[in-house]
């Protein structure tokens, strides 16, 4: 018996999967950062940073970390990583990219074009974030400072820290898939831009899109912020700022603490949204203060309020031009009023819908002073 | 002949569960949107009420044989001849289903982790393992089950991260029934081919203790609302995250879901719980070899020990060449004969045991 378990274990020894999928850090081109354009004729071209790790065995194994700059052309973009491939020594490995960016031809065109390639994938990392830049990818992966060395990582962060502060949507490659097969509903992307000045790469606000491709409008961080405060999905942080009084120079900032939504729908010759937003605020810079007095108190949610309904109106006039139910207003009547949305289904239903937005802004705190 | 060795109905729990929550998990979720859309857990429901259904009448015919498995009372109720032929179809579906398992995990194994490893020698190790876990008695089958369930909450465990994800919309879910009733019933033509597993009790009922009280339909009967909750729970997570259109084109919505979630020192979640389906699989492929043997060696009258030999060459072989010649028959084949060896066979069996009052008295007389 003895004897039998162990053929068995030895079996099961020679067996152990792995030695055919095993995949050697020291054979692979890792990909931390690609950049996606689409040229004149239909060709896509990728441009990705690949980084090399040196381990170098003279000055004691100190490790010297080099990035390689390279670009592919294809008819498709599995063509144009192949491309890639043969250009370098070893496995070219777009799998571990953190960011991709499309460039704006691309944003235009159907995104999904670019990343169907993605998905088929297992190994992808499906985290990866998605921005869209004013110009090529291409020159703006160029243009990323030398010194920065990790790439791919750096603006990770920078689309992250401003996701912590609720300036864009929350979208990774998966989540992207969602909202592109969702008929009922759009999404914003982060807008990145050359800072010549410093010589540094800056979010420039959010991209909106409609359906597949962009439409061309972008929203300034603020407008956006104040959007997702809409959406109900803001973040740990959300810092505003309203100017009170152009001529005395007063402005007042404040922390939204908490969002709730109340949305009725009703359908008249088109669909009415009323949205009332109610958010919870804790002023956090004011220099007048005096809040310790009740008045001044309901003065300042009245002129906040104020403010931000009417810079509602602007943002949801500027969603209606460009057709972006970024809000999801689409998915919501599919979801609660099937009968209205068999009346407006089809590819430009947001037109059927009117948007009446209202803020109302409760001051709960001032920090730790009155 | 009475079957030896005991268990109790916690024991049953476990074994039944770990039966019935198997390869199907995964894929679960895009089968029931097929047809029910968001809706699919209700088809879930519906199934689960059904095997409810189909249990009580499993136990009516259990309760009049004690002891026996269904591979002895079938020689009672139907007479030796045309039981040794039932008999000798519920083995080969028992051992189809080990197949079907067997290509199905290939088939996953394969395009999640490993693209490059030859199938065969996949299937290699799934022979070696089933051999491993059935060659015993059924106590020992218990210990290792029960050991194994913790993986099940496991699972449980896993999905609970993601919570996080900021595009979850309970939306998909709504509105609710809008499907239509006959999408939904439908559906559970779906949903049922997740849910086989039950028919085992057609043999382990024989090991129960007091198997004529009502508290051996009670472990039968949490373990099918457990399975059911569990089912319901994947497929209302899986619809809450992807949108419908999504969904049809993801074949392991599960998975899927999984591979992009980060908690801080993981990235690939999925790979974790891939590992521990893997196991869970298992169980359900030693469950079923496990009955099948018992069939076997009464069949031609050997050993346990060859008749787990026997099953688990007999699958291998199958699988080898289904797999190979990429025969996808038998997904289709499944749902028809889960149907019949499940639903019809214990019915017929019921009725001419009421109506004939067949007992299994009249077998100890001879001996």
């Amino acid at each position: 018996m003895r004897k039998t378990e162990l053929f068995l274990l030895i079996c099961i020894l020679l067996l152990l999967a792995g030695c055919w999928d095993e995949r050697l850090l020291k054979n692979s081109r890792t990909v931390y950062l690609s950049g996606f354009d689409l040229n004149e004729n239909g060709d896509y071209q990728i441009t990705s940073i690949i980084r090399d790790m040196n381990i170098s065995e003279s000055s004691r194994g100190e490790i010297s970390i080099l990035n390689e700059l390279v670009t592919g052309k294809g008819s498709s973009i599995k063509e144009a990583s192949m491309t890639i491939d043969r250009s370098v020594p070893g496995n070219y490995d777009p799998a571990k990219g953190r960011a991709l960016i499309l460039g704006i031809d691309v944003a235009k065109g159907d995104i999904y074009n670019v990343l169907d390639a993605f998905y088929r994938d297992p190994r992808v990392d499906l985290n990866a974030k998605i921005a869209v830049t004013d110009n090529s990818a291409n020159e703006l992966i160029a243009h990323l400072s030398e010194n920065e060395v990790e790439k791919g990582e750096y603006l990770y962060e920078l689309i992250h820290s401003s996701e912590i502060n609720s300036e864009i949507q929350n979208i990774t490659l998966r989540s992207i898939r969602t909202y592109l097969f969702d008929e009922g509903k759009d999404f914003m992307l982060p807008y990145l831009s050359k800072d010549e000045a410093e010589n540094e790469v800056i979010i420039n606000g959010v991209a909106l899109f409609h359906d597949h491709s962009f439409t061309g409008q972008l929203l300034t961080p603020a407008e956006s912020t104040l959007l997702i405060l809409f959406m109900e999905k803001k973040s740990k942080q959300v810092l505003l700022t309203e100017q009170l009084d152009k001529d005395a120079n007063v402005s007042v900032s404040y922390n939204v603490k908490s969002v709730s939504r109340k949305l009725k729908l009703r359908k008249e010759e088109k669909v009415h949204a009323d949205i009332l937003l109610e958010l919870d605020v804790e002023i956090v810079d004011y220099p007048p203060d005096q809040l310790n007095k009740q008045e001044r108190i309901s003065f300042l949610e009245i002129q906040i309020s104020k403010i931000l309904t009417e810079k509602a109106d602007n943002l949801f006039k500027k969603l209606a031009a460009n057709q972006s139910d970024i809000l999801g207003l689409g998915r919501e009547i599919i979801a609660f009023y099937p009968s209205i949305w068999e009346e407006i289904k089809g590819e430009n239903y947001y037109e059927q819908i009117l948007v009446n937005p209202k803020v109302k802004v409760n001051v709960r705190s001032g920090g730790i002073v009155l | 002949m009475k079957v030896k060795g005991r268990i109790s109905s916690v024991n049953l729990f476990y074994v039944l569960a770990q039966t019935m929550i198997g390869v199907g998990l995964l894929a679960l979720p895009h089968h029931t949107h097929h047809t029910a859309g968001s809706d699919g857990w209700i088809s879930i429901l519906f199934t689960g009420i059904l095997i409810q259904l189909i249990l009580l009448i499993i136990w009516f015919l259990c309760r009049k044989f004690p002891n026996l498995t269904l591979f002895d009372f079938s020689k009672v109720i139907l007479g030796k001849m045309l039981g040794t032929v039932l008999n000798f179809l519920y083995v080969m579906y028992l051992l189809t289903i080990i197949c079907y398992i067997f290509i199905i995990y290939t088939d996953t194994l394969k395009r999640w982790i490993l693209p490059e490893t030859p199938g065969w020698v996949l299937l290699l190790i799934f022979f070696i393992l089933l051999i491993y876990g059935s060659i015993c008695t059924i106590k020992n089958v218990i210990s290792l089950f029960s050991f194994l369930f913790l993986l099940i909450p496991l699972l449980f465990l896993i999905t609970f991260v993601v919570y996080d994800d900021p595009s979850m919309d309970i939306r998909y879910l709504f509105p609710i029934g809008h499907n239509g009733g006959w999408n939904i019933l439908k559906g559970t033509e779906d949903a049922f081919v997740s849910f086989i597993g039950y028919e085992t009790l057609l043999i382990y009922f024989a090991f129960m203790k007091r198997s004529k009280s009502i508290s051996v339909l009670k472990g039968a009967f949490f373990t099918i609302l457990f399975v059911t909750i569990f089912f319901m729970y994947i497929v209302i997570i899986s619809t809450m995250m992807l949108s419908p259109e999504e969904m049809k084109i993801t074949r392991e919505p599960v998975l899927y879901i999984l591979s992009a979630v980060e908690i801080r020192v993981l990235s690939r979640l999925d790979l974790i719980f891939l590992s521990f389906w893997g196991l869970v699989v298992f169980t359900t492929i030693i469950s079923y070899s496990f009955s099948a043997s018992i069939g076997i060696s009464k069949l031609i009258r050997i050993k346990h020990k060859f008749a787990v030999m026997l099953s688990g060459t007999f699958a291998l072989i199958v699988s080898i060449i289904f797999y190979y010649m990429e025969i996808t028959l038998l997904e289709e084949w499944l749902k028809y004969f889960s149907l019949i060896f499940g639903v019809i066979i214990p019915i017929v069996l019921l009725l001419i045991t009421i109506i004939f009052k067949r007992e299994a008295a009249s077998t100890y007389e001879e001996n």
